[in-house]
């Protein structure tokens, strides 16, 4: 397993993308934080410029779009670039095959997340000195809300990338995947008022998956629970299931698949 | 044991389509095993159910005595493949693929001396997607063989080489059989198998139509002798009144052995008044040889 690992992280490093996404990322981020310093600085209280801060200067939000499109190429190149036959025919069994690929991008979610952090002190130093991490938000330290909104965020990604990896076992593509990943995680925010209404009307609707795209923001200002219906726990839990049915289906889908 | 691989019992259906139809045959360690038909017929259907890539209907396959299946084939460890066409990613170089796949302590050194024997050290540190189609060829055999496999499956490995390339690739392989790895190659090239390999199976609409050593679907020993006469037709009737085997074509062949031999032949012409214009000698080689077989075949 560990060989395989490596090998898919060897794949990674040698892509481009690999290294143009995130300085995109950077860059967006260190727009953010001097656009929302200049339009903001005003009437903006230290609280309202750590909640920047919590959310990573809009990192958090790239981030998931950075998994989307890890997620969505990891499969899907092997079979557009024919390598998935030299994936298969070795000693490994398709479980370890798949299981690495989701250990690989597991350790790059992480490592886009120290980078974001990373990133974010850094901001956070430059362009709000005044913004200090004993500030409390919600009754948390500003640096331990913005752990939960990652922790939180996380859980978002996870649900969009196990949905995502699902798509790519049974489409083998990777156009298909990545719109299906931005189009549910670009709907979750879209839909939110129109799903708020349903779900006061048919209250099981709070169970569908889009309404657990809100565990992020649930988890850091537990109010959210009027709009979601859902306790925080409730959430979570429900996120893990969703995670553990896509990802399931997707390795049903690889294990038994017929044809190379 | 003898045998590196043992099918038995194959079959395969895509759609209404039969793919393989009850297919087996064995591979004995060290050989080199032609698998030879037309486009379509199921070489490389055969070839992926051995390596684990397609499930099957029925039947059986085992690579050093263990079942190979889709999801569990540990015994492949010690095989290298190349179907189809060679699996590359555009942005690595060559260089890279070969160290991606490439293991144990000589991975290196395994790289070095397979880079040297296909002679790609031109632009094994040019990305790939820049490599024409011959050169991805090569990398896709290097591939295959960089980790010195004990048993490799080349799915017409030929393709897109030129002869040069190709001339390199047989003493490749030939070299390779003597130190012990057993070859499993698909080829329509009918004539590029027969100079390699010991074996040949032939495969039809999915179903092996023979499996034998390649001297006996060559009938390499026997030499036919083609006569130009003034008049082939009495030629062919003296001959055959004479018992001798002639065959219904147009020129007078007959096949040569310790009885038949031209000193008879000739005076036995010309006794009845024929002319001699011309002689040749030719031995039978895979391409007539295999045709005679597929059309014995649809009889």
């Amino acid at each position: 397993m560990t060989t395989l690992i490596k090998q898919e992280l060897y794949k990674i490093s040698k892509r481009k993308t690999t290294y143009i996404l995130p300085i995109i990322t950077i860059v967006f981020m260190f727009l953010a934080a001097i656009m929302i310093k200049n339009v903001s600085e005003s009437g903006d209280t230290a609280i309202d410029s750590a909640a920047y801060f919590v959310d990573l200067y809009s990192g958090l939000t790239w981030v998931v779009y950075l998994m989307i499109f890890a997620g969505s190429t990891i499969i899907t190149q092997e079979f557009e670039f024919g390598t998935i036959k030299n994936l298969l025919y070795r000693k490994y069994s398709r479980t370890e095959i798949l299981i690495s690929k989701w250990m690989t991008l597991l350790i790059m979610n992480i490592c886009y997340f120290v980078m974001t952090i990373i990133v974010a002190v850094f901001l956070k130093f430059i362009f709000y000195p005044d913004v200090t991490f004993d500030m409390t938000i919600n009754n948390h330290s500003l640096f331990s809300a913005m752990l939960m909104n990652v922790l939180g965020n996380f859980l978002v990604t996870w649900i969009v990338l196990s949905l995502v990896l699902m798509i790519s076992t049974l489409f083998k593509n990777s156009a298909v995947s990545v719109s299906v990943g931005i189009v549910f995680y670009f709907g979750a925010s879209v839909l939110s008022m129109f799903q708020t209404l349903a779900i006061q009307k048919w209250d099981w609707l709070k169970w569908n998956p889009l309404n657990m795209l809100n565990v992020g923001r649930q988890v850091q200002s537990p109010e959210m629970h009027q709009m979601t219906q859902l306790s925080t726990n409730s959430m979570i839990i429900a996120s893990f299931v969703y995670i553990i049915i896509f990802l399931a289906i997707g390795y049903y889908a690889f294990r038994s698949r017929k044809n190379i | 044991m003898d045998n590196i691989l043992e099918i038995s019992g194959l079959n395969k259906h895509f759609g209404k389509k039969i793919a393989l139809d009850n297919v087996g045959f064995n591979i004995k360690k060290g050989h080199i095993v032609g698998l030879v038909g037309p486009n379509g017929a199921g070489k490389s259907t055969i070839m992926k159910a051995v390596l684990g890539l397609i499930g099957t209907d029925s039947g059986q396959i085992k690579v050093e005595d263990e079942l190979i299946s889709i999801n569990n084939h540990p015994a492949l460890e010690k095989v290298g493949a190349l179907i189809e066409y060679p699996g590359i990613y555009p942005y690595m170089t060559g260089r890279e693929h070969l160290k991606l796949y490439a293991t144990g302590a000589n991975a290196e050194s395994n790289i070095d001396q397979i880079v040297e024997e296909l002679e790609m050290t031109k632009y094994i540190q040019m990305k790939a997607k820049s490599y024409s189609l011959g050169m991805k060829q090569k990398l896709g055999i290097a591939l295959a063989l960089v980790n010195k496999p004990e048993f490799v499956i080349l799915d017409e490995p030929m393709n897109g080489l030129d002869p040069q390339a190709n001339k390199l690739l047989r003493e490749l392989i030939v070299k390779q059989a003597k130190a012990g790895t057993t070859f499993l190659i698909s080829s329509h090239i009918l004539s590029e198998l027969g100079k390699i390999a010991d074996d040949i199976v032939v495969i039809e609409q999915g179903k092996i139509i023979a499996d034998a050593p390649i001297d006996e679907i060559t009938h390499a020993d026997k030499k036919l002798i083609i006569l130009e006469t003034s008049d082939d037709n009495k030629a062919r009737q003296i001959l055959k009144e004479n018992n001798y085997a002639v065959a219904d074509e147009n020129k007078v062949i007959i096949q040569q052995n310790k009885e038949v031999t031209l000193a008879k032949i000739l005076r036995l012409l010309v006794e009845s008044g024929i002319d001699i214009n011309d002689v040749k000698h030719q031995n039978a080689v895979l391409e007539d040889s295999l045709l005679q077989i597929l059309k014995d075949d649809e009889k």
